[in-house]
Parts: C-alpha cells; structure tokens; sequence
C-alpha cells in the first residue's frame, strides 16, 4: 500500500453498544489499529453517517475513542433506538436496583413478587410505548430538533480502498452506501466478517433482526470487492447463504483472528463477583441466547447436584441477556436446588474476566452455533481445559486438541464433566494436552489482512 | 339495444384487470347507445360502499354458510347462490323484467346458473345470451388450485358452469385467438375475438413530482397486478427464490393487491429481509397516480405463468412507451408487439432475472411506434362491440 494517491479507508461499524467484549468490538479494535499501524501515512478512519446516508471521515482521536468504547457513531442509525434508552436509563438501573433485593426477600414471597414486577416492568414498557406512538403522531415544530453536526462525506477514488474490519448489521444503509460509491468510483471494499451463523439458526432470531441480516448479507456480498472470513466454518455458511438466495459465488477468504487473552489477574477476586473458590468453580462466557445452549448446563448442574453434590463446583454464567434468555434466567433465579450453585451474571471488565479465566476448574462452551469462539481459544490460550461442542468452529480453532462433545447429547457432557469433577487426573491430562495450544498474533492475522489489501488493489488495477 | 350485464364483481370503482374490461365493455356500449344495466351478485363481505353500483345486489355467502365446499371459488358460489336462493333471485328477476333486455352478457360465467333459471322461466321471450370471457376457467383454476385439498370437486363446478355458458350463447367473446379456439373446441356456436385494451391515461405534474421524488434518482421496475395469488406466484416463479439478485440500489416497485399474497406467500417470507429491502410496494393506485408511475419506471415487468388469456396489464405497459419484460403467456393476444425493441420476451426464471438486470442498467428507452400504440386503448380493441351486438339482436 505505497503509492501516495492510494488511501486506506478504515470503517469503524461495531457499535458502541456492542461490550468492548464482544468479539465484533475486539476483532475490530484489533485489525483497525494493526492496520494503522502498518500503513500510517496512508490510512485514515471513516464511519458510516446513518443521518446523512454517506460515509464519513473520523479524526483519529474520534477513531480512538470509538475504539476505547467511547463515541458513539456519528448518527446511529434509528433501529432499536427508543427501546434502548428506556432499557439502559429505567429498566437496567431498576433491575440492578432490585434484583439483589428480590434475591434477600423469604423465599414464598420471590415468586410471587418476581411476577409482579415483570408485570411491573411490561405496564412501564407498553406506557412508554404507548406515550412514544401518540408523541410521534404530534405534529412538531422542526426547530425544536437539534441538528445534528453535518459533515462531507468522503469522495472515494478508484485508487482507495477501504476496509471494514467488522460488520454491524444495526445500520442498515451501511452496504448499499458503499455499494453506491463502488459502483461510482470503483473503490475497493474488503469487508472483515467475524460471524455469519444467524444464518444458520433464523428461528431462534427476532423477526425484525432477522430481516435485517438477510438484507445486510446480500448487501455486503454485493458490495464487497472481497470478504474475508474468521473461520472456515462461517465461510461455509456464507457459501450456502449464498448460493440458497441465488447469488453467483463470491470470493471469500479466511483469516483467523489474533488472541489476546485477558492479561495478570487482580490478586483478589472482584467485589462483582459471588464468593467462589479459586480453582473451584466452572466458567461459561458467553451471550444467554438459545443458540449458546445454557440450557443444557443447568439441567447437566441440576443432574449432578443430585448425583454428586459434595463434589459439584459452582457454575458461573457470565454473558450478556439476549433474546429468549428471560424464562431461562428466571428458572435459575427461582430455583432453589441450584442457590450457590448456579451464578448468572452480566458481562465484566477485562481484569474481572482474567481473574475468572486464571481461576477456574475448566470452562464450558456448549454452543449450537457460532462464529470465531472466543472464549475457547482465551481459555486454551490460558491452559484452562474448555468442555467445547462438536460445532465447525470448535474443531476449527482448537487445534484439535479437545475431544468435542455433540451439543445435542446430554449423556455425553454429562459424563464429561463428571469426571472432570470426580477424577483430579482426568482434568490434569486434559490440561497436559491443551498446552501445545498454539496462540496466533494479532501481527499475524494482520499481514494476511495487509496482503488480502494488496491482493484486492491489484484485482481493482486489472480490472 | 337493451343490455343486461351479469357479473359476481362491481365495477363503480374499477382497478382490477376484470373490472377494467367490464367497464370498458359498459362504456363502449353506452357510447354506442346502447342502454347497459350492469348489475353485480356480489359477496358483501369482499367489497366498500362506494364500490358497489345502483343495479348490483349484494349476496352473504358466509351466513348460513352456502356450498362452503367451493369456497376456493367464491365467485361461482356466488352465481349458483343466485340461482338457488330465491329472495335474491326474485330480486335479479324484478331487475331483468322490469328492464326487459334484448341481451343479457355474462361477464365470466359465474352467474351463468343464476341466467339459466332466468330464461328458463315459461311464457317470456329468450333474450339474446353473450358469454364475455376473460380468461379459459377450468385450465386456469386447475392450475391455481391444483395444491388445494378438494379442488377437483370445485374445478369440476367451474368447468360445468363454464361450458354451459359457452354452449347455450349466442356469441362469446373472447380476449385471444388461443382462447377462442379453447371455446370453439367446447362447442361454441359463434366466437369473436375482442382484444384488452387500456384507457388514455395522463399523469398530473403533481403525481409525477410526487413519485418522482418517491422512487428515487435510480431506475427502479414496475409490476402491477390484483390479488389472484397466481400472480404472486408467477412473480416468485421468475424473480425467486429472492431478490438477492437485484444490487442494493435497484427496486422493483409493486402496485395494486398483489401485494397481499405476495408478501403472505411462503416463498417471499423465507428470506423476506432481502424480499423487502428490493421492493417498494405502493398498493392499488388511482389511475392518475399510476400513469405517474408508469412513466416514470424504466420497465414493466409481466412475470405472468398461469391463465391463458391477455392481460390488462400488459396492454397498459406496452401502452407506456417504457421497456416491457414478460413471459410469452403474459404477450397473449399482443404477440404482434414481440418484434419491437423495447419489448422482451423470457419464459426461463434465470432469463428473465438476467435480462432484467440488464435493462434495469440500460439507458432510458426511446419512445415507442405512437400509431401501434394507439391501437390498445380501448375505444380501437372494442371498436366492433356495438355492431356485433345490433347484429345479433337484429336492430
């Protein structure tokens, strides 16, 4: 990426929203500074303006921030957005406000009161809708909206390029803008897709987000000079989207994303976390959706607290509330049996994670799906054993060095993590195993990216 | 001449392609001096009030629930209803006797059970009977109802009814030559061919200002059609298994109730987050509005795979001196326009979407041939209706 009239577009999409945990944040954090740092004199930052429907240039302050977690983007798109603030500014705060007094209350009393204040929580929510809907249909004086700050979007050249080092489907115009410009100037878009395995499992998506991906994918595949994947597997899945909704095949490649897994642990454990043990207790990361199969460790946690109660570690959860994850998370609240046995909490900072990962027994990562797993490669890559599931992904980055369970199989993790608990040399072999665990460097991952760059400026020069 | 015309369906307010032939078929006769009583069997559960004409009679079909087993084909509930209920009927036969008709004109031949009774009656003379067809019904409704459970009791009922009307006329028109041979073959006695037209429409600056900056700077293509589900499928059929193949920045615009069926059918719900994001549905359009529209989309597109006679919209979009894409069915009746460059002709789903890609991409069209386009308004398809009629009545 020499040449002076060649410019390097970085476009920063994954939302601020989106924890600084994610693995869209990170991947995106990662690639967008590697590349930075590669091509200084050449690359720049850009966001897609949802207001103006344009791409737009960041200073690279505005870009740190945004990658620190802390601007947002500079007209976030209007998905969602009313639901959010009322979720963040009341709900939230009044859930963290009562759920640990809820947990104080006697025991008759908590169902009862659970129930109440979900209906609580639905009467405010419909309120809120309600007063939303007639305030819109209120005619309003234009001037008593702020303008937001308007700024030009950038004039794309055939000698550009510009990279998306991770792909946000809440901006819905996102593609189709940089299709525009492609189909304009001829710029090069090489988009960066960590995870396509909505895909593969649309029933267990609102309606409304699924629309919106199925649209974002073929968008992206019409746009996208090239794509690179985080995986093989979510490579396959973006072949058979593909091909499925009729679309010619595209180029798509695949790089793995760097690890970096959580730094030096605090000395203590963490005030947000339950008491537990170091080196006993099992860890779970991941978002509390369908797709990530919590339900098949509670009822494997509640299998063995009949079977082997003295020996059974807690359970921790940890992980961002998705969709379809209230009756789960109520059942474990409400159930007794599983009180200091069972632990759901939201996602932490980065020294809380170390401080769990260099802690545990083992973690657990029974997902039915995914994109690049995460938290598998930073468990291997601190030498905690995970108990993982037979997905493509799983088998993909563990270098095949775990015996992958299938997620559907009950009796199987059973039986796995049972011995784990019961027999101190079963979990010391697996870890012996585990340490030929291979990180790969985020410098690595980016010189496949830089040379993907090349690859799609010398397509674009021949074309 | 005194004309008496029976249909299942209004026509105060015409926008479907039925409803548009019947009433031009009523215009030109009363242009003519002929004097029309057009009277309607209607269900009133599918119609407004200000659909509904002076003459039309309205028919529950719900309650109590009659031959609920044809209800795939409520239209040719409605005539046999007619027939068998004998408030109603009394009610049409006051109409036909206080009118006294030379000629009673069925408008397809759902009310043909309810015409029989009426000329069955002893000691009046038999009116002159004329089967307007718009379409071949049993060939079509196989086709539309060949998934349904039942349909060949129901089809076997639309076909009865269809060839006692074409047998007992005196004259049936049909809308294609294809369609004149089906009706020869039935066994009818005299077959003219009356092709569908379309009216002068203009559009107002306002409407055109208005869509213009409705559609969008980018050329975007047009598919008008009602709510036969058929055409929805046929859309689904050429253009699926979705619109992936349409680029971020090209839409097809839909007007008119197939809107309904298609967004309900399966095949658009699989992956109707893309469906959505390349389709700008409008609804029905007043005709002002939809001149607009017509003029200003790059092309028309007739995705039409079932039924066997011409459609209205096609006449309508190769009357809009804009680019036509269509299947060969959908140029039924107009196969002398096939030649002309601005008009395509693709009958294989991966054609059609090629094709249309290219013209979505192509420079705006140059206007087309003034005179043949002249020759699809209606007052020149139906120029020989009033005479045919007077010729058959002998005035």
């Amino acid at each position: 990426v020499s040449p002076s009239d060649e410019r390097l577009f970085i476009g920063l999409t994954a939302s601020r929203a989106e924890s600084g945990a994610a693995p869209a944040a990170r991947i995106e954090r990662q690639l967008a500074l590697c590349l930075l740092e590669r091509h200084p004199d050449v690359a720049g930052f850009c966001a897609y303006d949802a207001a103006a429907g344009d791409i737009v240039p960041l200073s690279r302050d505005e870009a740190g921030a945004w990658l620190a977690g802390r601007l947002a983007s500079p007209a976030p798109a209007a998905v969602g957005r009313r639901r959010g603030r009322v979720e963040r500014y009341l709900m939230g705060p009044a859930r963290r406000l009562l759920l640990p007094k809820l947990a104080a209350v006697p025991a008759p009393l908590r169902a009862p009161l659970s129930r109440f204040l979900s209906s609580a929580r639905l009467f405010v929510s419909t309120g809120f809708g309600v007063a939303a809907a007639v305030l819109d249909a209120l005619p309003r004086r234009p001037a008593a909206r702020p303008q937001p700050e308007q700024r030009a979007a950038i004039a794309f050249t055939a000698q550009d390029m510009l990279v998306l080092p991770s792909v946000a489907w809440d901006q819905p115009g996102l593609f189709a803008c940089a299709f525009r410009h492609r189909r304009a100037s001829g710029v090069g878009l090489l988009v960066y897709c960590d995870d396509a395995s909505p895909l593969d499992r649309p029933q267990l998506l609102a309606p409304d987000r699924l629309r919106l991906l199925q649209a974002g994918f073929v968008d992206m595949a019409w746009s996208a000079t090239r794509i690179v994947c985080a995986t093989e597997a979510t490579r396959a899945t973006l072949r058979r989207f593909i091909a499925a909704v009729g679309l010619p095949a595209r180029p798509l490649g695949v790089i793995h994303p760097g690890i970096d897994p959580p730094g030096a642990p605090p000395d203590d454990r963490p005030a947000s976390l339950p008491p537990v043990t170091p080196g006993r207790f099992a860890l779970v990361v991941a978002a509390i959706e369908p797709g990530c199969n919590h339900q098949l460790l509670y009822d494997l946690w509640v299998r063995l607290a009949e079977e082997i109660p003295d020996r059974l570690v807690p359970l921790l959860f940890v992980g961002a509330a998705g969709r379809l994850s209230g009756d789960l998370i109520g059942i474990i609240r409400d159930d007794e049996r599983m009180r200091g046995r069972l632990f759901v909490l939201p996602d932490q900072s980065d020294p809380t994670f170390a401080w769990l990962y260099h802690n545990c027994a083992f973690t657990l990562h029974p997902t039915l799906a995914g994109g690049w797993p995460r938290a598998l490669v930073d468990s291997l890559a601190l030498g905690k054993y995970c108990v993982a599931s037979a997905v493509p992904a799983n088998a993909e980055l563990s270098q095949g060095l775990l015996d992958l369970i299938d997620p559907l199989d009950f009796m199987a993790w059973h039986d796995e993590v049972r011995r784990l608990l019961t027999e101190p040399d079963h979990l010391a072999a697996r870890e012996r195993r585990i340490a030929a665990f291979r990180p790969r460097a985020w410098s690595s991952a980016c010189d496949a990216l830089t040379a993907e760059i090349v690859a799609c400026r010398a397509a674009g020069a021949s074309a | 001449v005194r004309l008496l015309d029976l249909a299942a369906y209004p026509i105060a307010r015409p926008l479907s392609g039925r409803q548009l032939r019947r009433s031009a078929l009523v215009r030109t006769c009363r242009e003519a001096g002929i004097a029309v009583r057009p009277c309607a069997l209607y269900d009133r559960r599918a119609w407004r009030d200000d659909d509904i004409g002076g003459w039309d009679l309205p028919c529950d079909l719900a309650e109590p629930a009659f031959r609920p087993e044809l209800a795939p084909a409520d239209d040719v509930r409605a005539g046999l209803f007619g027939a068998a209920d004998d408030a109603t009927f009394a009610q049409i036969a006051a109409l036909a006797d206080r009118f006294a008709p030379d000629v009673i004109q069925l408008e397809q031949p759902w009310c043909w059970p309810l015409v029989e009774r009426l000329i069955g009656r002893p000691g009046r003379s038999r009116p002159k009977i004329v089967y307007s067809a718009h379409d071949v019904e049993g060939p079509r409704h196989r086709q539309l109802l060949a998934d349904r459970r039942g349909a060949d009791a129901v089809c076997a009922v639309v076909e009865a009814v269809e060839t006692a009307a074409v047998r007992s006329a005196d004259l049936v028109l049909a809308v294609a030559a294809s369609d004149a041979d089906a009706f020869r073959r039935m066994g009818a006695p005299a077959v003219h061919v009356l092709a569908n037209g379309v009216d002068e429409r203009r559009a107002t600056p306002a409407a055109t200002a208005s869509w213009k900056a409705r559609l969008g700077p980018e050329p975007v293509a047009l598919f008008v059609a009602g709510e036969q589900a058929a055409n929805a499928a046929g859309f689904m059929d050429l253009l699926g298994p979705a619109l992936a193949f349409l680029p971020p920045d090209r839409r097809i615009t839909v007007v008119g109730n197939v809107a309904t069926p298609l967004a309900a059918s399966p095949a658009f719900q699989r992956w109707e987050g893309i469906n959505r994001s390349r389709i700008h549905f409008t609804g029905p359009l007043p005709d002002s509005e939809l001149a607009a529209v017509l003029a200003l989309a790059q092309l028309t597109i007739l995705p039409i795979t079932a039924g066997r006679g011409s459609t209205i919209r096609t006449a309508e979009a190769l009357h809009a001196a804009r680019v036509v894409l269509g299947t060969s069915l959908a140029f039924r009746g107009f196969e002398r326009f096939l030649g002309l460059p601005w008009v395509h002709c693709h009958d294989d789903p991966a054609d059609f979407r090629r094709r249309l890609l290219e013209l979505l991409d192509a420079p705006p069209p140059e206007p087309g041939d003034a005179a043949l386009r002249r020759e699809l308004l209606w007052s020149a398809t139906l120029r020989e209706l009033p005479a045919l009629l007077r010729r058959l009545t002998g005035r």
